[in-house]
């Protein structure tokens, strides 16, 4: 039967996307330093749309000023300070920390079909925080943030051994589908866990596909800092994913340390991810397709693929959440949303790349 | 004349001189070892429990020469639900072969691919949007995962070929779909509901009967002699498609074949039961490191997945007899563990 | 004497044609090898030689019936394949996989008789890999699983036997070990193999018949002696070379000439 193994050839094709090698072409050069303006324009009409949607509508004018004059007696300025101005913050914080933790286990991994939902990171990091609100009684954002966080680490390191040890080694899609299958047996432990657990079922029964409702404005801030610190990892270690880009071997001879380079991204995917799930709920499909996008317009360039996707990841998770309050009466969960449009990018992609016959 | 040295015991069975079957003896050894412990099993969970049975009055009741009761719970009750465990479990782990072969990846089975997942939002439908019974339940199921299945395939193949690798990322896509759905149905439902609809989702035992049991029992033994029937033909198409067709085998009528009964197994057990994780994926994986045979072991894998469902709904009822599991819960739980650990000793002996 | 040829075909792939316009006559009973550059067509005209490639235009005919027309089964008992980079199951013995071989002449209800014990026997004696027959293929050197996979087709008992690449990624040794057997084979029963291989002077010594080919088409087909021309080796494989004699053999020896 047709094997499940790439050839080097196949897998570079993976990798590049088809993006033009960009080398010194100045033409790219300079497109990419132009390209962040559009992309900051439509982040920021993203959030706008984000603050003016709702099952309410609300004049633009009227937002912006009960933005800037919060009145408590006033009903309009309550909606936009505990409902709006929360999750515009949060779609801005959690795009951005699964677009970057996107972008990190696809350069990590050398494989442009991950990303925290697909190799099972979020589930890891639902799965911690279930158990903790389950057998610990948490139930402060504070608190279970820890366990998100703690979660998100541990499957990282897991999915991360898969891929690069065992039978797995080197195969992309081989490590996909041991990432999946880790996130499907921790999802069935959370399963297992709410269901024994009913309390904490109905408590959790909106967030499991993601929603941007959950939290008050002070707890999102809380995990800001988090991601903050994921992020500026993430920014520092750009130079060092390039160079292990080209394979741990041309890495070594480059004086890098692959080991600890890994090491270290694995803390900032841990922050970011067990941060956006913490906040957010398991939200899938962002970081595949934020990095995806960003790789297609700026090349193979780990620092551009970063900076784009702080803006690309908002800007559709922004318009994934905006999509979701106005398509039906009730609130369709963000993460549906998500699923649908990444999804399809996910098919589109593996039919794309071509298995050539032996 | 001289032999071939197999480099293990075979066992020969037909006249020398005449066509012969060979067999492997230790895979034929340990089946036998399973089903006895399968039986064993069904029969101390047929003749004990809660409900203050005496074993002598069980396999009366049994033989047919019960009272009212006893013959209600154990035979009414009990027996259908073994039976449809050892068969369920049986169909599950032999479906999870032909995928794992077909993709030719340990991985590549269709729990993990997720056409379980479909069968959910189908049942999902009927269940809370449409309101209907058991029979309606299992028409949903069935049509919500034969449906997932066929579109799975259609974006898997491309110039009519399905490759391993397209099959299984699809296959991924199309269940996170499909699963957030699920989320959302049950969003919209009561609490009530949603945990009812829950407990189908996690894989539920409770409640067979004997008019649910016959007709399963005979669709699926009818997919379980065609499985038998593949299994020499996917030994060969393990050579590679170019050199299976070359050894004149008709590679793409044994795929679809393979297809049509791997989907027909899975699609079966998820409409009756609910969607049941880990023994599709586990049993033949199991059943290969004991039998250290080549390519596909249905027949440990049969027993192994019988034996292993039979088992997980006996600890699912008698954990807590106050508060049986789903079945699924089980299976996840231990599937999980088994899982895990493999993944740590491929990771250490490599 | 044919058996096998190709008639005026156009073979290729769904998006693009490879050999436009293509004939060749194998010759029975004879060892032919098909040279030529990369991404000539060679691997595609000897896959157009099995059922794996039907002509999109001409016909390839064995004993004068289209391929294509005949059952697969019947002419996996005529032509048997060994392609490039066949895939080994994990965890497979070496005797299992060489039964494989044995598929053709197997029918569903009678699985395994003493006539493919005896080939099975035969094909690893043939390749003299009898004593590993119980072990595992994984454990096997490059050479010795390229001798497991010659003993898969052997054991099929074809007429017409042919190799695609059986060389590549083998040590000297081994690669002269196989072409040995392949002549060998050739001579003691009379099979009719055809092969492709890239080295140009192994092809000049165990070929009796050469087709060269270059962008799709045949440009010469013949002995060595008169395929292997200074004038082709330039014109083919763009290499200035000489021809000579090899003192061993006796056949072409191609020597690319020496820049200082």
């Amino acid at each position: 039967m047709a094997s499940s193994q790439l050839s080097p050839a196949e897998t570079r094709d993976l990798a590049s996307d088809g993006a033009e090698e960009t080398g010194h072409r100045p033409d790219l050069l300079r497109r990419r330093r132009l390209l962040l303006f559009p992309l900051a324009l439509l982040c920021l009409i993203a959030l706008c749309a984000s603050m003016l949607v709702g099952s309410r509508p609300i004049p633009p004018a009227e937002v912006l000023r009960a933005a800037l004059h919060p009145d408590p007696a006033d009903e309009i300025s309550q909606l936009v300070h505990l409902s709006r101005i929360p999750r515009t913050v949060l779609v801005l914080l959690a795009g951005a920390a699964l677009g970057v933790a996107g972008a990190l286990m696809q350069a990590v991994t050398r494989n442009p079909m991950t990303d925290p939902g697909i190799l099972g990171v979020n589930s890891g990091a639902s799965l911690a925080v279930v158990t903790g609100l389950a057998f610990f009684g948490m139930s402060d954002i504070s608190q279970y943030m820890w366990w998100s966080f703690a979660g998100a680490m541990v499957t990282s390191v897991l999915v991360f051994a898969i891929g690069t040890t065992g039978p797995a080694r080197g195969n992309p899609i081989r490590m996909t589908l041991a990432g999946v299958a880790l996130g499907a047996v921790l999802s069935g432990f959370s399963s297992a866990v709410l269901f024994t657990h009913s309390e904490v079922l109905e408590r959790m029964r909106g967030w499991s596909a993601g929603t941007t409702a959950s939290q008050p404005l002070e707890a999102t801030l809380q995990i800001a800092p988090f991601i903050l610190l994921g992020l500026v990892i993430a920014a520092l270690s750009t130079r060092a994913l390039d160079v292990l880009s080209l394979g741990d071997a041309a890495a070594v001879a480059m004086g890098a340390h692959p080991q600890r380079i890994r090491a270290v991204v694995l803390v900032a995917i841990a922050l970011l991810a067990g941060g956006a799930t913490a906040a957010a709920g398991p939200i899938g499909f962002i970081g595949l397709l934020a990095p995806h996008l960003a790789r297609m317009v700026v090349g193979p360039h780990q620092g551009w693929i970063m900076a784009c996707s702080v803006l690309i990841a908002p800007t559709v998770l922004g318009l994934a959440d905006s999509l979701g309050r106005v398509l039906t009466a009730g609130e369709v969960p963000v993460g549906v949303v998500t699923a649908f449009i990444g999804a399809p990018v996910l098919i589109g992609m593996v039919r794309r790349f071509r298995v050539s016959e032996a | 004349m001289t032999t071939l040295d197999l480099g293990r015991p075979v066992l020969r069975l037909g006249r020398a001189g005449r066509p012969l079957l060979l067999l492997d003896a230790r895979s034929a050894a340990l089946c036998a070892g399973l089903w006895t412990a399968t039986v064993l099993l069904a029969g101390w969970a047929a003749l004990s429990g809660a409900a203050g049975i005496t074993p002598a009055d069980g396999l009366a009741a049994l033989l047919g020469r019960g009272d009212e009761y006893t013959t209600m719970v154990v035979v009414e009750w009990r027996a259908p639900r073994i039976v449809m465990a050892v068969l369920l479990g049986a169909c599950l782990a032999i479906s999870g072969a032909l995928f794992q072969n077909l993709t030719a990846n340990p991985l590549g089975s269709p729990d993990v691919i997720g056409f379980q997942t479909g069968s959910y939002t189908g049942a999902l439908v009927v269940m809370l949007l449409l309101g209907g019974g058991t029979a309606a339940v299992i028409t949903g199921a069935l049509t919500g995962g034969l449906l997932t299945a066929a579109i799975v395939f259609a974006l898997a193949s491309r110039r009519g070929a399905v490759r391993g690798v397209r099959l299984i990322i699809v296959g991924i896509g199309v269940s996170a779909m499909l699963a957030s759905v699920n989320v959302w149905i049950l969003l919209t439902a009561t609490v009530e509901d949603a945990i009812m609809a829950s407990l189908w989702g996690a894989g539920n035992l409770s409640g067979m009967s004997w008019p649910l049991v016959v007709p399963t029992a005979t669709v699926s033994i009818v997919f379980l002699v065609a499985a038998a029937l593949l299994a020499r033909p996917m030994k060969v198409t393990q050579v590679g498609i170019p050199f299976a067709t070359a050894l004149g085998q008709n590679v793409r009528a044994v795929q679809i074949a393979a297809i049509v009964v791997g989907i027909g197994l899975i699609a079966l057990s998820t409409a009756t039961v609910g969607p049941v994780s880990f023994v599709a994926l586990a049993a033949p994986q199991i059943a290969r490191r004991l039998v250290r045979a080549d390519g596909l072991a249905l027949g440990p894998s049969a027993a192994i997945g019988a034996l292993l469902l039979l088992l997980a709904d006996v600890i699912a009822q008698r954990l807590d007899p106050d508060s049986p599991l789903p079945v699924g819960i089980v299976t996840v739980s231990i599937g999980g563990i088994y899982f895990l650990w493999l993944l740590i000793r491929e990771g250490r002996t490599r | 004497m044919t058996r096998l040829l190709v008639d005026d075909a156009a073979l290729g792939y769904a998006d693009h044609v490879v050999c436009p316009n293509v004939s060749v006559t194998i010759p029975d009973q004879r060892f032919t090898v098909i040279v030529g550059p990369n991404a000539c067509g060679k691997s595609t005209l000897l896959k157009s030689l099995t059922r794996l490639l039907t002509p999109s235009r001409g016909r390839v005919l064995l004993d004068g019936e289209a391929l294509h027309r005949q059952p697969t089964k019947a002419l996996a008992r005529s032509i048997g394949l060994l392609p490039q980079g066949p895939v080994a199951p994990d965890g497979i013995r070496v005797v299992d996989l060489v039964m494989r071989g044995r598929y053709p002449h197997q029918r569903l209800f009678s699985p395994w008789s003493p006539e493919d014990e005896q080939a099975v026997i035969a094909a690893m004696e043939a390749t003299s890999i009898r004593h590993l027959s119980g072990r595992l293929v994984d454990e096997l050197s490059g050479g010795q699983r390229q001798r497991v996979w010659m003993a898969v087709a052997l054991a099929q008992q074809t007429p017409i036997l042919l190799l695609d690449e059986p060389t590549t990624y083998l040590d000297l040794s081994h690669q002269i070990e196989l072409l040995d057997l392949c002549r060998t084979l050739n001579r003691e029963t009379g099979t009719t193999l055809v092969a492709v291989l890239h080295d140009l002077n192994q092809a000049a010594r165990y070929a009796d018949h050469l087709i060269a080919m270059k962008d799709g088409e045949v440009v010469a087909a013949g002995g060595p002696h008169e395929v292997l021309t200074e004038e082709l080796v330039a014109e083919v494989f763009s290499l200035d070379a000489r021809v000579i004699t090899d003192p061993e053999s006796g056949t072409p020896l191609v020597v690319p000439r020496w820049r200082r």
